[in-house]
């Protein structure tokens, strides 16, 4: 028979039971690893019961700048790594900006590893970011599951084993080469989630080569060659020219693009190399800002190449809502259509002017994120998918009406005339 | 079809769940691997509303990994959505009432289900202030003053 005990104890003998502390501790331990250390140190507070739960936490998860001083902060952590010599660490997270405690820095993530650490996340943010070298114990630990470093140098770096390894991110890592990232991935034999973040100028661009990844990440001014067969998620920040190139996908990965300054993004040379490569993706998430881009900056119509696209996420502002049926024009094959629409003043004018092919043979799920309040021509657009879709299958609606608004609304949308018998309109 | 495992919960009620449903639950797969399984597993410390809990989320994540897998290919028109459908699931899967969550941590605890001890974990003190900690859990202050000043100021970086 499988059974536990619950402890004995209460902490609370009044009225009301008290859950929490009936936990076995290494619960409560468990509960504690999943707040910031701050947060962990502060139950001391809540009952002499408490007192010491925080204590026995296995692992950190620390800002430097939390503390007034730097010996507060390194006598904090030398004590939980004095306190756990014979335990092992689950999880480490150590952001830190003194200059001093460079070396230490190094040091804590050996003993770190050497404890089976399973989540590690160095981040070095202070001055001099190019001397804080990761231990040589890295590149073999055995436990590692998830792993963030963040302005640190990967030296020395030979053999590369990390068994365990599915997650790593890569952040403005000091002179990142591309045997250094080739040497990761190929020690890491089930990584599926790759960050890289890079510095903006000056690097030589490198090739991601992985027979297990399914998510990657860049930001990254200088190129990065994608190498992917089970690539499911490329998502990438846009710089003023395009910053990948692909010579292996997925066959159903989707690309998504994201501007911070997409005025400067949207150039016509980042539009056109982008658009070569949509054909090779089966799904786009883009802003519309950038959507409208495309469309400005190639012919428009059924010829755009969004020929292979099945899936299409756009953040629509209303304004923007009359590109829809260029879209709809544009992708002949296309299954599903998110559109998160945004509020925005000017009433958008849909003119749909002939039913686009992929409603009437493809387009299978439509979800209007966020209908926006008091918009006249959203029941239009509702109506608009229904008459037309013969196979749609689910319409999903998300809305801010008030109870009455909504049931007015609901009246409405059942009373709308629907092509396809087997759709589902989900309302939420 | 495929093999069943029976489960009974404290109150002596019998659950039957696919075996791909069970293996979620690593004390589970261990026992089935034993071979150990016959005649049903008894859960003396699981009662019946935590157990259909269970599987419930189990269930569910069996049937996302499968979706996934099959959509591995040409036909997925959900693709990087469907993780964050999930994620959405079980943030609506832990909006119970406390009993119920405690049970929930207990349970995945000991039949070792990390991603529902995980999820328990986090949603019990998240965000939460050490005031609201004390009210929603209904810990009483034994401390005088002095005393939680003293607590205070022994880590007073914490409480800055």
């Amino acid at each position: 028979m499988v059974g536990r005990k619950r402890k004995a104890k209460t902490c609370d003998k009044g009225s009301q039971r008290s859950w929490i502390c009936q936990l076995p501790d290494d619960l409560i331990s468990d509960i504690l690893l999943r707040v910031p250390t701050k947060h962990a140190v502060r139950t001391g507070v809540l009952s002499k019961t408490w007192i010491n739960h925080w204590k026995s936490v296995r692992g950190l998860d620390l800002e430097s700048f939390e503390f007034l001083d730097m010996d507060t902060f390194v006598s904090f952590v030398r004590s939980f790594f004095d306190s756990h010599r014979e335990s092992m660490i689950d999880k480490i997270r150590l952001s830190v900006h003194y200059s001093d405690c460079k070396s230490l820095l190094t040091k804590w993530t050996d003993i770190s590893i050497r404890r089976s650490v399973q989540h590690l996340d160095v981040c070095y943010y202070g001055p001099y970011s190019c001397d804080v070298t990761m231990p040589v114990s890295l590149y073999t630990c055995k436990t590692l599951v998830h792993l963030r470093l963040c302005w640190v140098v990967l030296a020395n770096l030979e053999v590369v084993s990390l068994p365990c390894l599915k997650i790593m991110h890569l952040e403005y890592i000091t002179d990142l080469t591309e045997a250094t990232v080739e040497k990761l991935i190929s020690g890491s034999p089930v990584l599926e989630d790759l960050t890289i973040v890079r510095e903006t100028h000056g690097e030589r661009f490198i090739e991601l080569r992985s027979n297990t990844l399914k998510r990657i990440h860049i930001d990254s001014y200088t190129e990065v060659v994608i190498n992917a067969p089970l690539l499911e998620c490329l998502k990438t920040r846009g710089y003023v020219s395009k910053n990948f190139k692909i010579i292996n996908l997925g066959c159903s990965t989707t690309l998504e693009i994201y501007a911070v300054f997409p005025r400067l993004t949207c150039t016509k040379r980042f539009i056109c190399d982008t658009l070569t490569d949509i054909p090779r993706f089966r799904g786009i998430v883009l802003s519309s800002y950038i959507l409208k881009n495309i469309f400005l900056h190639s012919e428009p119509g059924p010829l755009l190449q969004f020929r292979d696209l099945s899936r299409l996420h756009v953040k629509f502002s209303k304004s923007d809502l009359e590109m829809l049926p260029s879209i709809l024009e544009s992708c002949p094959i296309l299954e599903l259509i998110k559109d998160p629409s945004y509020k925005k003043n000017r009433e958008p004018k849909l003119m749909f002017s002939t039913v686009p092919p992929c409603l009437v043979s493809s387009l299978k799920v439509v979800e209007l994120i966020r209908l926006i309040p008091k918009y006249e021509g959203e029941v239009e657009l509702v109506r608009y998918f229904l008459k037309n879709s013969p196979i749609l299958e689910k319409l999903r609606l998300d809305t801010y009406y008030t109870k009455k608004g909504m049931r007015d609304f609901l009246k409405e949308v059942v009373a709308l005339p629907r092509c396809s018998s087997a759709c589902g309109v989900i309302v939420l | 079809m495929s093999k069943k495992i029976i489960f009974e919960s404290s109150e002596g009620e019998s659950f039957e769940v696919d075996e791909a449903v069970a293996l979620e639950c690593q004390t589970i797969k261990n026992m089935i691997e034993d071979d150990c399984t016959d005649g049903g597993i008894p859960l003396a410390n699981v009662n019946s509303a935590t157990l259909t809990k269970v599987i419930d989320y189990c269930k569910k994540h069996v049937e996302a990994a499968a979706a996934a897998e099959a959509n591995a290919g040409d036909k997925d028109i959900y693709g990087a959505n469907k993780d964050i459908e999930l994620k959405t699931w079980d943030e609506e899967f832990v909006k119970v009432d406390q009993p119920l969550l405690f049970d929930l941590m207990l349970a995945a605890n000991f039949l070792i289900i990390p991603g529902l001890l995980d999820l328990t974990c986090k949603t019990m003190m998240r965000g939460k202030t050490v005031l609201q900690i004390r009210e929603i859990f209904h810990i009483k202050k034994d401390y005088t003053d002095a005393e939680e000043a003293e607590v205070r100021k022994e880590n007073a970086w914490a409480f800055e």
